[in-house]
């Protein structure tokens, strides 16, 4: 199985409102692809509809080979990381990372308890096990969030514009930490930004989307090695390429 | 509690008790005692170990109807968000009717139903708080972190989980504050239905003064009863309001 994720001519109106119309791109196995793409296009949408978490209307989804309208089975492979870290107020970082594993298997083994340890130590956090979120920082809920999805061991990691609102400096650190789980734990990562620095410093190939309704524009490889500087010119040049894509 | 609280509750009693001992004087009647004369049997009373005894049996149906009333109504309170059916049936049928039968109508059909064994009263706590938690909960319901619902639903199918797991402790402040208010009613209630479903109990007690005319014993028992109320109200629940639920809430 060459492909975790595959989508080809994928359609999805909310009423009258055409939001994407005839989404096709693959997401190879342990790659990073990043989604970028205007605010607004459906980037979203197109991660709830890869979670199963909404309906789409035409076209097929496969994840992990497996027909997203038909089975159920492949959500087991994956986690999702929202835009808002979305953290239960009344549970401890630790216990919000456990709710994961409680949720998804619904007992937690004392191998699990182990990994929950392992995966607060991955995103730096093991000394705030018994802080309570409201106690955090943002950089730090994302990274309780991150942590969470971590825990149930998944193959596809799908992250919805989790660095936005976050300053430069947590942002940065952050990208490093996605960056090093990824190649750490064979993930295969989905990543939605509108931000093309962000998508040039992080993803392997990045499928730009146009304005609704929404397009597949064009599908760059990044072939720039890592670690990458967004001011080496041929990181400066994809940015040249991408601005030219949105505004053709 | 601090030291202005203490001294502005003891401020009010002392009020209370001066304007019942002024309209006692004034009245002057064996049909309208004044707290000195009440202070007696009051005290009797709570050297009697037979009142405990009462206490202690009304104590049970109430501990008993809430049990019954808040699992009733934390079912019919949250069954509306699962489905529509029963969001009909529990808004325009379960809940008016709940809501619109006095007190007095549940003591007497469910003595009639269960006769003198002290059942009654259990289910007239029941029925008369089911509405409490079922107003409270939907309006928890209405306030849920729908964001929070969707990332567990990211990370499972199976409800109950979900439910027992993010949407249960959402609800725990509202159902807090419903069973705040239930404890106060199913006190005012209980006794409504000790007087004709029981045998003892308060409000038994307070139905035999009244018919034998103790009517000092009867002002006696309403003041423990009121006694009993605010050790809760003040005691109890600030307690655990204090300790449990504030970590639950936003």
């Amino acid at each position: 199985m060459k492909y975790a994720i595959t989508i080809s001519d994928l359609k999805k109106s909310y009423g009258n409102l055409l939001v994407l119309d005839g989404i096709s791109f693959n997401v190879k196995n342990s790659e990073f692809c990043c989604v970028l793409g205007p605010s607004g296009c459906g980037k979203t949408t197109l991660l709830k509809i890869l979670a199963k978490l909404t309906s789409f209307d035409g076209g097929s989804v496969d994840v992990q080979g497996s027909n997203v309208k038909e089975d159920d089975g492949f959500l087991s492979s994956i986690s999702v990381v929202f835009q808002e870290p979305r953290l239960l107020r009344w549970r401890t970082v630790r216990e919000n990372v456990r709710l994961s594993v409680e949720l998804r298997k619904g007992k937690v083994e004392a191998e699990d308890e182990e990994i929950v340890d392992s995966c607060l130590r991955m995103v730096g956090l093991q000394a705030y096990s018994n802080a309570y979120p409201h106690e955090l920082s943002g950089g730090m809920k994302q990274r309780v969030a991150l942590a969470r999805a971590l825990a149930v061991k998944p193959k596809i990691l799908l992250m919805d514009e989790p660095l936005t609102g976050l300053d430069v400096r947590t942002r940065k650190e952050l990208q490093e930490e996605i960056l090093k789980v990824w190649s750490e734990e064979n993930l295969t990562i989905l990543f939605v930004t509108h931000d093309p620095k962000e998508a040039i410093y992080l993803a392997e190939r990045i499928v730009v989307f146009s304005d609704k309704p929404t397009r597949v524009k064009d599908i760059i490889d990044v072939d720039i090695p890592r670690p990458r500087d967004l001011s080496s010119s041929e990181a400066l040049a994809l940015e040249r390429y991408i601005y030219n894509c949105f505004y053709a | 509690m601090n030291l202005k609280e203490i001294a502005r509750l003891l401020a009010a009693f002392l009020t209370v008790l001066a304007v019942w001992l002024l309209a006692a004087s004034l009245v002057n009647s064996y049909l309208f005692p004044s707290p000195l004369q009440v202070a007696d049997p009051f005290l009797e009373m709570i050297m009697k170990p037979s009142t405990w005894f009462h206490v202690a049996a009304t104590f049970n149906r109430v501990l008993l109807g809430v049990a019954l009333g808040s699992l009733l109504g934390l079912v019919l309170g949250i069954a509306p968000r699962y489905s529509s059916t029963a969001s009909f049936v529990v808004e325009s049928v379960i809940q008016p009717v709940l809501e619109s039968v006095p007190a007095l109508c549940w003591a007497l059909i469910f003595a009639a139903l269960f006769g003198l064994s002290g059942t009654a009263p259990v289910f007239v706590v029941a029925a008369a708080i089911i509405p409490f938690f079922t107003i409270n909960l939907w309006e928890g319901v209405k306030e849920l972190d729908e964001s929070l619902v969707e990332m567990a639903y990211a990370y499972t199918r199976n409800k109950l989980r979900v439910f027992k797991a993010v949407i249960l402790p959402m609800l725990y402040p509202y159902l807090f504050a419903a069973l705040r208010t239930s404890f106060e009613v199913a006190w005012k209630v209980v006794v409504l239905g000790e007087v004709f479903g029981a045998v003892n109990g308060i409000g038994y007690m307070l139905w035999l003064s009244f018919s034998s005319y103790s009517i000092d014993r009867m002002f006696a028992w309403v003041l423990f009863c009121a006694a009993i109320i605010a050790f809760f109200e003040y005691v109890v629940f600030n307690l655990i309001d204090k300790r449990l639920i504030r970590r639950w809430r936003r």
